[in-house]
């Protein structure tokens, strides 16, 4: 059994717009162990399909279709029933670590009482081993500064708390949504490196979120493209980068900076997505497609699952692409 | 911190000075006033002010008399219109009254609009929430020269639960009424500031980490969103507080209470210009004293402030 089975979920958002459909039928699997990459553009429903998974969602917003966690059915169930898994079972990493943090909290609060809260602890011992966990992700001179308020961090150290602050349980499966957008470029690796070896070190599995495919290469197992709330591909890792299969993954790759070509020149793809009010029939790339035939116009391709060379893929295309 | 607080005092003390310093020089410019040569003053008083500030002498001395003492000996000087009477014994009669039931009606305002404001935010869009909006808005609407008039008619006329008007500081039944006129519009107000912004609060991101934590609901609301969203309900009270321990006039009309608000109306129909600067300068010095509080407070609360 997976750890982790989504089965069509959608994530609907009441607006005075209208609703915003921000995911559409995602379905996907995280075993023991595995780390799955969800990779798409800004807006197209990483961050709210994670959202749903916890129950985190906006007021405004509502979600269908079936999480379930170790066989649990999580959507939809009352926050109690959510909170015995929150942290203990999957625990999250959030974009921007300093918004994310309580400003007005030492880091040692904000620590100390997920561990008094899930294990009963005394604020003694959950104090040591909040500052262990902070050594673990080597904040120097823990001790002191476990003391301190998260704007006296920098960008980094912020990032190294919040993952620290998501460890404290041992979560057996961590979602890390854009763990380093908002951090400097010589940050992002540090960041990512600690990631893959706690992960490995706890033996935990793990939802790497990026709208950067260039990160996921070397940190994750499967890839899972997302555009418009919708997965248009799903492949392992070196599949994907090798032979993608859909034109928006092909668009992404060729977006991705080359250090090893002469051509340094950074490819867009043209256009923008669908607004996510609007519910077209049609595949949602189609406006941006360069493969684009008739067909694409009036029906959303399926995600279709099938095999090459001896490796289960699937993507939603109508069209036949050789790459 | 403590740099801070003296650096706020040091601020502090200038403004104060300047406030004296100006309601003198307005007074003295008045049209009418007791220093112009057009009104009659009984010559008890003209002596009395002779006396007091050296009316013969330069505008420079006197104003430099009346600060010396406001601020030695807090004497405010003697009465314009009450030959036996200084402002320093008009104030000690009426502000302690306006004090006990503004003080009482200003916790009740908190009280109630925090939890008002926290109810109707945590029960957003469900009927706690229509219910304390309704209130808040009942509340704003009614002005308190009309709630004070529907309350003597209700309790005192109706009912004969309560006395319709009067003061005595040792029995409750003759403040319940001016603390219920005095804290409604406000209690409404706090309610409202409060609701908004635990709203705005409750969608922050690091609320959604809490969440995540899997922290039981009141953990997340009492150590992550109320303190955040009780800020800006802070910012309203210093002056509130002021307001409501100093001039609410029209109660000490409606119930007779004989608060200061009463005798600076008074002081301004008769003219008495040293009660009405007196009273200005209270003021003046409590919500200076007041901000200075809040922002302290703020200090405190909020790490990110620096000093
Ligand atoms: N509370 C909300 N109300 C309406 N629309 C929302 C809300 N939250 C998110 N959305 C919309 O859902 C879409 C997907 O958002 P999100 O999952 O956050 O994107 P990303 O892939 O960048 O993480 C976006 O178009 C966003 O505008
Ligand atoms: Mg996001």
């Amino acid at each position: 059994m997976a750890l982790l089975s989504v089965d069509q979920l959608n994530v609907r958002f009441d607006t005075s717009d209208g609703v915003v459909h921000a995911v559409r039928g995602l379905s996907f699997e995280v075993n023991a162990s595995e780390v799955l990459a969800i990779v798409g553009e800004s807006g197209s429903g990483k961050s709210q399909s994670a959202f749903a998974i916890m129950g985190l969602l906006a007021s405004n917003g509502n979600a269908t279709g079936s999480v379930q966690f170790k066989g649990d059915e999580l959507l939809n169930k009352p926050t109690d029933y959510l909170n015995r898994i929150r942290a203990t079972g999957i625990a999250m990493v959030f974009q921007d670590a300093l918004a994310a943090l309580n400003p007005y909290m030492r880091i040692a609060d904000q620590m100390t009482e997920v561990l008094v809260y899930h294990f009963g602890l005394s604020q003694r011992e959950a104090l040591a081993q909040s500052i262990a966990m902070l050594d673990a992700v080597r904040i120097p001179d823990a001790k002191n500064r476990i003391r301190l308020f998260p704007h006296e961090f920098s960008g980094g150290m912020q990032q190294r708390v919040m993952i620290a602050m998501a460890l404290l349980c041992k979560p057996a499966l961590l979602i890390a949504d854009e763990p380093t957008t908002a951090l400097d470029v010589t940050v992002q690796a540090e960041i990512m490196d600690l990631l893959a070896e706690v992960r490995r070190e706890m033996n935990m599995s793990m939802i790497l979120i990026t709208h950067d495919l260039g990160v996921v290469a070397g940190y994750s197992d499967t890839v899972m493209v997302l555009y418009a709330g919708q997965v248009v591909e799903s492949a392992p890792v070196q599949t994907l980068f090798d032979s993608p299969g859909h034109p928006y993954t092909i668009g992404l790759l060729n977006s991705i900076l080359r250090l090893d070509t002469e051509d340094n020149a950074l490819y867009a793809i043209p256009g923008t997505p669908p607004n996510l009010l609007l519910r077209q029939s049609g595949c949602p790339f189609v406006e941006r497609c360069e493969f684009a035939i008739e067909r694409c116009h009036s029906e959303n391709p399926a995600l279709n699952e099938y095999r090459l060379e001896n490796v289960t893929r699937s993507r939603a295309c109508h069209v036949e692409i050789n790459s | 911190m403590l740099t801070y607080i003296v650096r706020r005092l040091i601020i502090a003390i200038p403004t104060l000075l300047i406030l004296v310093v100006l309601s003198f020089t307005l007074m003295h410019a008045a049209p009418g006033g007791p220093f112009t040569a057009d009104r009659e003053v009984p010559p008890e008083i003209l002596a009395n002010l002779e006396a007091r500030y050296g009316l013969d002498q330069p505008f420079v001395v006197q104003v430099f008399v009346y600060l010396k003492n406001v601020v030695l000996h807090f004497d405010f000087g003697p009465s314009f219109v009450y030959k036996d009477r200084t402002v320093n014994e008009i104030i000690a009669n009426g502000f302690p009254i306006t004090l006990t039931y503004g003080a009482i009606a200003f916790a009740v305002a908190v009280f109630f609009g925090v939890a008002l404001g926290v109810a109707a935010a945590t029960h957003h869009n469900r009927w706690i929430d229509y219910f304390a909006v309704g209130i808040a808005i009942g509340a704003q609407v009614l002005p308190n020269f009309v709630l004070a008039p529907i309350l003597v008619l209700v309790f005192t006329l109706m009912l004969g639960w309560l006395p319709g008007g009067g003061w005595e500081y040792d029995q409750p039944r003759y403040i319940i009424m001016p603390v219920i006129a005095l804290a409604t519009s406000f209690l409404a107000s706090i309610a409202r500031i409060t609701r908004s912004s635990m709203l705005e609060v409750l969608n922050a991101q690091h609320v959604r980490t809490a969440r995540a934590k899997g922290l039981p609901s009141h953990r997340v609301i009492l150590s992550h969103v109320l303190k955040p969203a009780l800020l800006p309900v802070l910012s309203y009270l210093g002056p509130t507080f002021v307001t409501m321990i100093t001039g609410s006039v029209v109660i000490d009309m409606f119930f007779s209470t004989g608060g200061i608000g009463l005798s600076l109306v008074n002081a301004a129909l008769n003219r008495d210009y040293s009660v009405m600067m007196g009273i200005t300068i209270l003021i003046g010095a409590l919500t200076i004293g007041f901000n200075l509080l809040i922002d302290i407070l703020y200090a405190w609360i909020d790490p990110k402030i620096r000093y």
